[in-house]
Order: structure tokens, then sequence, then C-alpha cells
């Protein structure tokens, strides 16, 4: 039977295939778009279903596997973050893609993300995982090998100890579908907790199956998530691509990691791996090494955003640090943190998707990534501008935007969850945040503009409509967060977070977001008076703003828009000189050279080693006693 | 139609291979079109094989002589057989049509004949249910094969071959004593019957033969370190012979071992060789894919990627479970169809561009389109890309082999494969994204071939069940040797 859930799956990549072999101006970009539409008309056509608690499948069988994909209360959840960032990706490359090459492969990562969210068994899971990764891949590939590969490498990585991860399940359990395997998890979870206390119990995971589990699926799903060591793909390959693709790039493609720790680690094997792994200081183990594997992404990306010189690699950075957020957020372990941490993935994916579909304008209009080239558009561009201060707002968790809303969500959980150095890295994110943000503010649309920047236009309307509905959302969700913690809460079946459409109530304290809002509201009305009516206003030339008094010098040359944070970097300079990035290429490089050393002894071309090798072979033979 | 018809598949090729000088005499330019002519219906003969064993379900015995076994030879056209006797036939006829553009080298009937005799050798390996019988048309098969890879007359076509028969002298002259001390201890050189009596033999004898066939074979089979002279003799090979070789000859050579393998499976050293071939296996995957990193010649480094997909096939093959010959006969099938299209579009062009050197392929995307995007597709495939066919047989052959307890040897393999995904996106881009040139009017007739395997390679990655069912039904045929031994009618002797 053909339900809602297919045509959600498909139509994006079919509408990709078509704009792709039609490939013609105009009838491209309107088949792309209505690739993007449909699922995001069909998602809100199931809301009502979902919400009620039913879901909808779909199931098909492919090569003997039995597939099916689901549409429930969760991955509805995902879904239409996916289908809506994903309609604003496409309003983004109606104005900047250029070829039929880059609607087929972002509309196929639109697809393949969705089948990933949906997807209720391992081999529809991996599939749709590996074709997300090749269709985002074939996206960096147009435009940078180096970038495109360090992304593919590490993915592929990823992707293959999921693989193993997926046939050691399969190897134990005989399944491969998700309903099973949590049963068995959860039946296998209750033994061993008996086992703890005692009783004999025959499990069919052990110890070290459990182990070698959480190393592959970690590794799977923070390689796409971007968590620290393994984020040194990210910077490179969100910004060596068409900037509305990476709306989706950033703002989606990084939450599949998410929804796999999420979905496969704790919903599908939580229970297990925490009777199995143990405690540490009272916080479930595999909890806790996902909780500072976040705090160190947020830290580690934030300085690095900070120390940036290029707009993309700032954003790119910033990108990695917000999802260390919601790692972190579920290393919590409570349905607080839990709670959080979805709340998360939807307001960084509204306001990093706003933050790129900027750039994406910013970048379409001037041509510039390099945040000295830049300045003063606010008044060139104003709506985009207003729109890079909703997202500016947004991520720096300045009530009443979205990003508020989640980041409290977060605080609060880590003060309740007694974590307090995981905390402490939250507050030095949020300050470092606040550090890289306003460069982004003051650099882009403030100051001196550069002459050559005179006659800029403001964004193509396309792009407007897309910047305009993630700023209006990343608003009424500020507003309103109600209506996301509602949502949320069907997913535990009871209301972790208590209050109405304003007012989140959580154990801890309450956030009314209203009256936040009202505050703030007539704070900017008296502050308006009194610069209207009370200030004297002086005439200053933009150069004078920063220098406050120091000597500027062509060496030491720091302003907003070049080399403003030098004196940080110099600080840090000890721990700069230890890169991953670098430490990777390294380990390529070796592993490069070693490829030629083998293959140069082995296939030496010598035919008399050649037979040696036959004659050694046969020693082994005898040796073994086979012979 | 009478079964025994299908002794056709060996007689085709044969008797034509004599006709060649005939054909030769009358018109230098018939001998190209006489190929095509031989392998159309070979390929006719091989499906009304294939069509009758798939849908009765029932093997072809044919009785040479009408001797009945184990006193005569006979033909055993199972599942596998079908399949892949098939599988040689229409590749072989693919590349009668390549032949045209390729084989500008004279002498063309010598070269005609060898072709027939390579493809007769693989289809009697395949179909042969005697092992001396096979020993045969191993021979067959690689003495036309040593001749073919010096077919080019140049001097490292010359080096490659030496080494190429040197090693596989050493191979089956192994393998042929392999066969003298089953003969001695049981008396009999047919399969089924050696499958029947395995058990009962003396164990060292049983041992040492096992060990000796397993070791002959694997020389064909390109498995580490023995498979030295693969890359040498595919690289010097004429395009057409190197598909050959990649296609279905080193299949005739794994489907030989694999049969072995099982049908002496009541051996002692049982699972040690099948031990010791799953780290063969998983050795050949690993050195041949860190061995074409840094390939700068593109149909080499194509060729080092041949071995390792059949080492991942012989992998699947030394499981010992139904799950695994399943997948490695999956991953046969499908190795067969993409590396058939990549050293087609390789081998056009480096005939079009003089070389098949790395630099030629900058902005062939633009130059040769056609080409290109098949060569896109056949690297997308052979990495494992959803939607394309090899990523069904691979993530099969992983499942199996985890599934078994190697999950050091899945680990290895998939790494190896990280290495295979860089090269092959390294030549896309270089195809893509590099250079330019101008465009070059390319073959409707090639073409159209290597459409056509894209499409396969589509068509099986999008809906892949009905090439894993015949995958599973020829495993089945290998797998299940109790039902080998009751298909064949023997004369009741020794059981």
């Amino acid at each position: 039977m053909i339900n809602e859930v297919p045509i959600i799956l498909f139509v994006p990549i079919v509408a990709g295939i078509l704009a792709w072999v039609l490939d013609v101006k105009g009838v491209r970009e309107l088949i792309g778009l209505a690739g993007a539409v449909i699922p995001v008309a069909y998602l809100i056509k199931v809301y009502p279903t979902v919400a009620d608690g039913k879901s909808i499948t779909y199931a098909l069988t492919l090569g003997s596997f039995n597939m099916s994909f689901t549409l429930n209360t969760m991955t509805w959840y995902f879904a239409i973050i996916g289908a809506v960032l994903g309609l604003t990706m496409a309003l983004g490359m109606v104005s900047t893609a250029k070829s039929g090459y880059n609607w087929l492969f972002a509309l196929m990562s639109f697809t393949a993300v969705l089948g990933v969210f949906t997807a209720q068994d391992f081999v529809s899971f991996f599939l749709f995982w590996e074709l997300m990764t090749f269709a985002s891949f074939m996206m960096v590939l147009k435009y940078n090998r180096h970038a495109s590969l360090k992304y593919f490498i590490l993915s592929v990585i990823g992707a293959y100890a999921m693989l193993l991860g997926i046939a050691l399940v399969y190897a134990r359990t005989g399944a491969l579908d998700f309903a099973t395997i949590s049963q068995v998890f959860a039946k296998d979870a209750q033994l061993t907790g008996l086992s703890g206390m005692g009783y004999h119990a025959t499990l069919t995971f052990s110890r070290t199956d459990m182990i070698l589990l959480f190393t592959f699926f970690l590794t799977a799903f923070g390689v796409k998530a971007g968590a620290f060591p393994l984020h040194v793909w990210a910077p490179d390959a969100y910004s060596e691509t068409d900037q509305s693709y990476t709306t989706f790039f950033s703002g989606v493609l990084s939450k599949a990691g998410v929804y796999g720790i999420f979905y496969v680690l704790l919903m599908m094997m939580g229970a297990k791996l925490y009777f199995s792994l143990g405690t540490f200081h009272g916080h479930p183990l595999f909890l806790y090494i996902i909780a500072w594997i976040g705090a160190i992404t947020v830290v580690v990306a934030s300085f690095l955003a900070v120390l940036q010189e290029d707009l993309r690699k700032l954003l790119a950075y910033s990108s990695v640090g917000q999802v260390g957020y919601i790692l972190l957020a579920i290393g919590t372990g409570t349905a607080l943190g839990f709670s959080g941490a979805l709340f998360h993935v939807l307001s960084h994916a509204i306001f990093k998707g706003l933050f790129w579909l900027v750039t994406a304008a910013v970048i379409l209009r001037t041509g510039k990534t390099r945040f000295e080239d830049f300045g003063g558009l606010a008044e060139k561009m104003p709506i985009t501008f207003a729109m890079g201060l909703v997202a500016v707002l947004s991520l720096a968790g300045i009530p009443p935007m979205a990003g508020f809303a989640s980041k409290w969500l977060i605080y609060e959980a880590a003060i309740q969850a007694h974590m307090p150095l995981v905390a402490g890295a939250i507050f030095l994110g949020s300050a470092l945040a606040f550090a890289y943000v306003v460069r982004f503010l003051y650099s882009l649309w403030f100051g001196q503009r550069p002459s050559d920047l005179d006659d800029v236009k403001e964004a193509p309307a396309p792009l407007l409509v897309g910047m305009g509905i993630l700023g209006i959302l990343n608003i009424v969700f500020g507003i309103a967060p109600g209506l996301v913690v509602e949502y949320i809460n069907k997913l535990f079946r009871k209301p972790v977070i208590t209050g109405n459409y304003y007012k989140m109530i959580t154990p801890n304290g309450t956030y009314n977001a209203l009256s936040v809002t009202l505050v703030l509201i007539a704070g900017i009305v008296i502050a308006g008076l009194l610069y209207v009516y009370g200030a004297r206003a002086r005439k200053v030339p933009v150069t004078d703003t920063y220098q406050s008094g120091n000597p500027v010098t062509e060496e030491y040359n720091l302003s907003i828009r070049r080399n403003f944070y030098r004196p940080l970097a110099e600080a840090l300079d000890f721990w700069l000189k230890y890169s991953w990035d670098r430490f990777y290429e390294r380990l390529g490089q070796l592993s490069e050279d070693f490829a030629d050393v083998l293959r140069k002894s082995v296939y030496n071309g010598n035919v008399q080693s050649y037979s040696w090798y036959l004659a050694i072979v046969l020693l082994i033979l005898a040796l073994w006693g086979v012979l | 139609m009478n079964g025994q018809y299908a002794s056709l598949l060996i007689a085709i090729p044969l008797i034509s291979a004599f006709f060649v000088p005939v054909i030769k005499a009358a018109s230098k330019k018939a001998v190209m079109p006489f190929l095509v002519l031989v392998t159309a219906a070979q390929t006719a003969a091989a499906a009304w094989v294939f069509n009758e064993v798939y849908t009765t379900g029932k093997p072809i015995i044919v009785m040479a002589g009408a001797w009945r076994p184990p006193v005569g030879i006979n033909l055993y056209i199972g599942h596998f057989a079908a399949l892949f006797v098939f599988i040689v036939a229409a590749v072989s006829f693919l590349l009668s049509i390549y032949n045209f553009k390729t084989i500008k080298i004279e002498p063309i009937d010598k070269y005609a004949m060898l072709f027939l005799l390579l493809m007769l050798g693989a289809t009697g390996m395949i179909a042969t249910g005697d092992i001396f019988n096979l020993f045969v048309f191993m021979e067959i098969t690689s003495i036309t094969a040593y001749a073919l890879t010096a077919y080019n007359k140049t001097g490292e076509a010359a080096e490659a071959s030496m080494k190429y028969m040197i090693l596989g002298g050493i191979g089956s002259s192994f393998f042929l004593i392999g066969i003298a001390i089953v003969y001695g201890s049981l008396g009999t050189l047919n399969m089924a019957q050696i499958a029947q009596l395995a058990g009962s033999m003396n164990a060292t004898a049983a041992q040492a033969g096992l060990a000796l066939l397993i070791f002959g074979l694997a020389v064909e089979a390109e498995l580490f370190p023995l498979n030295a002279w693969a890359p040498d003799a595919y690289q010097a090979a004429p395009h057409p012979v190197t598909v050959m070789f990649s296609a279905f000859v080193v299949k005739a050579g794994l489907y030989a071992a694999a049969r072995l393998l099982y049908i002496m499976q009541s051996v002692g050293s049982w699972h040690s060789v099948l031990k010791l071939v799953v780290i063969m296996a998983t050795l050949t995957v690993l050195v041949a894919e860190f061995s074409a990193l840094r390939q700068r010649n593109v149909k080499r480094m194509i060729a080092y990627s041949s071995i390792s997909q059949v080492g991942f096939i012989a992998l699947a093959l030394a499981l010992g479970t139904q799950a695994g010959v399943d997948a490695g006969v999956f991953h046969m099938v499908n190795h067969a169809i993409v590396k058939a299209l990549l050293f087609i579009a390789v081998g056009y062009v480096a005939v079009e561009l003089g070389g098949a050197e790395m630099e030629n392929f900058r902005g062939l995307g633009r130059r040769m389109p056609i080409t290109a995007f098949s060569i896109t597709i056949g690297s997308l495939a052979v990495i494992g890309i959803p939607m394309f066919n090899v990523f069904w047989s691979k993530l099969r052959i992983i499942l199996a082999t985890v599934d078994v307890g190697y999950t050091w040897a899945a680990a290895l393999v998939l790494i190896a494969s990280v290495v295979e995904a860089v090269y092959y996106l390294r030549l896309l881009h270089v195809i893509w994204f590099e250079g330019s040139g101008e465009r070059i009017t390319e073959s409707a007739a090639l073409g159209a071939i290597m459409l056509l395997l894209v499409a396969l390679v589509i068509v099986i990655g999008v809906y892949p069940d009905y090439v894993w069912n015949l995958a599973q039904k020829a495993g089945a045929d290998i797998f299940n040797v109790a039902q080998y031994i009751k298909n064949v009618p023997l004369m009741g002797v020794g059981a």
C-alpha cells in the first residue's frame, strides 16, 4: 500500500534526478523546489496522526532484506526538522546553485537523511547512511578535492565501524530490525542486572561485545556529528561547498549522528550498556564518556571558531561546537537532558541554517569570504542583516530566541546531573560564542565599507524567503518554547518539563519567555526613547572605534576585521601546536608511504622472489600440519 | 530438448577455434566477425542451458561418449555452472565486438584462436565434474592465458607472460601432484565420487591432497602471495584479455578451489585449510588495495583493485557457511559486471588517448563523456556506494564474515576498502574536475556495451532480488555437497 512515507522519502531524490537529467535553467529550479516542498507538506499532513502517538509504516523487501520506514512521534520530529531545512536549502539553491549536479546531490542527501531518520532496521539505516555520506561528499568534491576526501575517509571509517557493529549485532541476535534487536537488548540488560546480583545467566552479549559495539557505533555517529576528535573534516567540508547546501549539511546531516547516538546507543542498547559497562562516580560510564566528548567538543571548537579569519570557517567551527552541546546534554542521562538535547537539535538546525543562508547570500553578493574584506553591509542588505542578527542572538543564547530556550534546558540538566565541570564547559563555550558572533556581527555589517562593496545588492528573493522561514521559527520557538516542549513531552510519555506555551518549568527553575520578551521590548522602547530625546550624538570616524589610544602599526595591526583575537591565539600558542587535523594528515601520509614500501617490496618484479613466495606458502602449509 | 546438447558449450568454441585458419584463408577480414558469430552462438547455447537448469531446478549431467560416471567423464552443469557459463559466454560476446576497436596487432587469426580457447578453458573448468578433466581445462586456460599475455609483443608483455608462466607452471604441477595423491588413495577421479569417499580416505593422503589442490588453484585464483604475476599480466595483456582475466578466468579458478574445498570437507585438516584461505584472502585484499593507492597507471590500478575484490570473494567462499558461499557467488557476479565495465572503459581510453596513464584521464569527462560516465559508475559501484550492485554483496560478505566470528578479517578488509575509496575517488576527481581537452567522438557500439553494463550495475543495485536469488541457488550448488553427490548418477560403485 502506498502511504505518505514513500512519497516523503523518494520525492526529493526523484526530483533531483529529473533536475539533473533535464538541467534547463528555470525548469531544474522548479523541479528541485517541488521536490523539497512536497515532503514538508506531507509531513505536516501526517502531524495529527503522529502527535496522537500512532505511526505510519512503509515496508519493502530488497535483496531479501526486510526494510521498513516508520513515521512516529520520535522520527517525525527529526524528519520535519530535516525537511524544513531541506526546503530552505532548496530556496537558497534557487539563487546559488549553478548546475543540475548540485540539485541532484543536494536532493539525494535530502532523501538519504529522511531515510536515516525513519529507518526501522539496520540495513536501510546503513544504506541511507552511506547514501547520505556519498551525496554530501559529491557536493564537496566539486569544490575541493582535499576537503572532500578528508570528509569521505573519516565518514567511511565511521560507516564501516557501524557496519562491523551491525554485523556483530546480527551475529549475536540473527536479526536486523530495530524492534527485535531492542527486545533482545532489553532482555539481555535484565539478565545482566540479575547476574550482577549473583544469579547465573547466559548472556547474548558479553561485556567485550558491548565495549566493541559502543566503540563502533560511537565512532560512526561521532564522525557524522563532528564530535572531538573526529571533527576535523567539518570545518573544511562545511566551507568548501555551495553555502546554501551547508544549511542542510551542517543543520541536518550532523543531526543524523545525534539521532544515531540517541536512538541506537541510548534507546536501543542504553540499559544493556549501563549494566555491562557499569558506572563512574554514580553516573553511567557510557553516558559519562558521551558527556565529556561533548564538553571537549564545545570548548575546542569554540576556541578554534574564535580564531578564524574566514567567515565560513568560523561558522563551521561554531557548528561543530553547538553539536557538542547536544552530545553533552545526552550525556547527562536525565530526561531533562534528553529534552534539552532534542530541543537543541531543533534550535541548532534553525539558527545555524539561518546563519549559512545569510552567509550564502553575502558570498553570492560579494564573492568574498574573509572578514578583512567585509564591512558596512547592513545598509546594503538590510533584510539579510536583520536575519543575521536573529541568528546571532539565537546562537549566543539571548532571549527571546529559540537558542536560549534550549541552552537554558541544557544548563538546567547539567546542574541537575551534578556535573560541574561539564557545566563549566557550557559556560566557557557560551562566553566564546559571544566572542565569535561579535566578530561576525561587527565586521560584516558595521564599520567602514570597502569601496568595492559599494554596489552590493540585497539578497535575491528566494534566499530571503528561506531566511524568513528560519528567522520566524527562531523567534516563534523562542517566545513560545512550550510548542516544542509539549511535543517533546509526548516522546517521553510524561511531562518532563511543565508549564504552558510561554513558560518552561523544570525541577530547578522557571523560564517565562513571554515576560522576558515583554521586558526586553519595554527596555528597547525606553532605550529608543532615550536615544531619540535624550542623547547628544557625536560623529566619530569609524577608524577610531577600536584603537582605544593604542598606536596601530603594520606588524601588529589588529582590528575587528583582522587578527582581532591574535592575543588569544598567542596565549594559546602551546595548545595550538597540537592539531588532530595535522595528526590525521600525517597518518594519511604515513599510510601512503607504507603503501609504496609494501608494493615495492612485495610486487618487486623479480620472478625469483615470486617463486619464493610459493615455496614459503608450501612451507607454511607443511608447518601448519595440513600438508 | 535433450540435456546432452549442453556439450555444445564445449564443442562450439573448440571446433570453431580449429576453423579459424580456414576462415583466415578465405578472407582475413572475416576473422573478427567470425568471433562475433561463434560467441553469439555460445551465448545462445549458454542461455538455453541456463534457462533449462533454472526452470527445471535440476542440473544437466553430460556424459562423454555415453560412459556413465565414474568410469566416463561427465560435465556437471548445475546452478552455479549454468550461471557462470552464461556469464563467460555473454562477456566473451561483448568482447568480440570490443576486439574490433582494440586488437590491431597481427596475427589476428592466432588471437582469435587463443580467444576462443581461453573462453573454452574457463567454461570447461566451471562445467566439468571430473578432477583430471578440471586439470586439463585449467591447463588450456592457463597456456592460452600465457600466450595472450605476451600477445602485444612488447618487452613488458613478454616479461609478464614469463612470470605468469613460471608461477602458473609451479602451481599446476603441485595441483597435478594433488590429483595424483587423491587418485592413488581413492582410485577415482570423479568429483562426486571423491566427495562420497573423502571421509574414508587415508588421513595423511587426504590432508596432503587437499592442501596441494588448493595451493595449485590459489595461484590461478590470485591469492596473496601467489598472485604476484597478476598485476603485470593484467597490465600487459591486450585490453579484451584483461577483461576476460578479471571477469571469468580468475572466477573459474576460484570456483574450482571452492568446489574442491567443499567436496573434501570431511578431510581432517579441512578447518585449518579454511582458516589459511581466510588469512590469505584477507591479506590479498589488504596488500592489493595498498599497492593500488599510488599507482599512476589506471589499468594497473584497476588490476590491483580486481585482485583485492577476488580476495573478498575468496574470503566469503572460505567461511564454510551457506551464507558465506551465497555472498561470495553474488560478489562474483557483481564483480564480473563491474570489472568488465571498468576494464573495457579504461582500455578504450588507452586506445584512444595512447595509454592508460593517469595524465590521460585529465578532463576525460569533457573529452569522452560516455566512457567517463561508465568509469564513474563502475568506480562508485566498486567502492560500495548504495544503489549500485556491489553494495549488496559487500554487505552480505561482511555480515557472513562476522557471523562466523572472523571480526578481525572483516575489520581488515573494511580498512582496505577505505583505501580503495581513496584512489577511485582521486581518479574521479581527475576525470571530472581537472584539465580539459577536445571532444572525441566515441564509438556507438562500445558506448552501447558500456551503457548496458552500467544499466546492469544500477538495476541490480536498485533491485537486487533477482540476482540474489540466482546467487543463492548457485551458492547452494557449491555448498550442498550431499545434493551434488545425489545428482550424479554414479554406477553404484563404491557407495
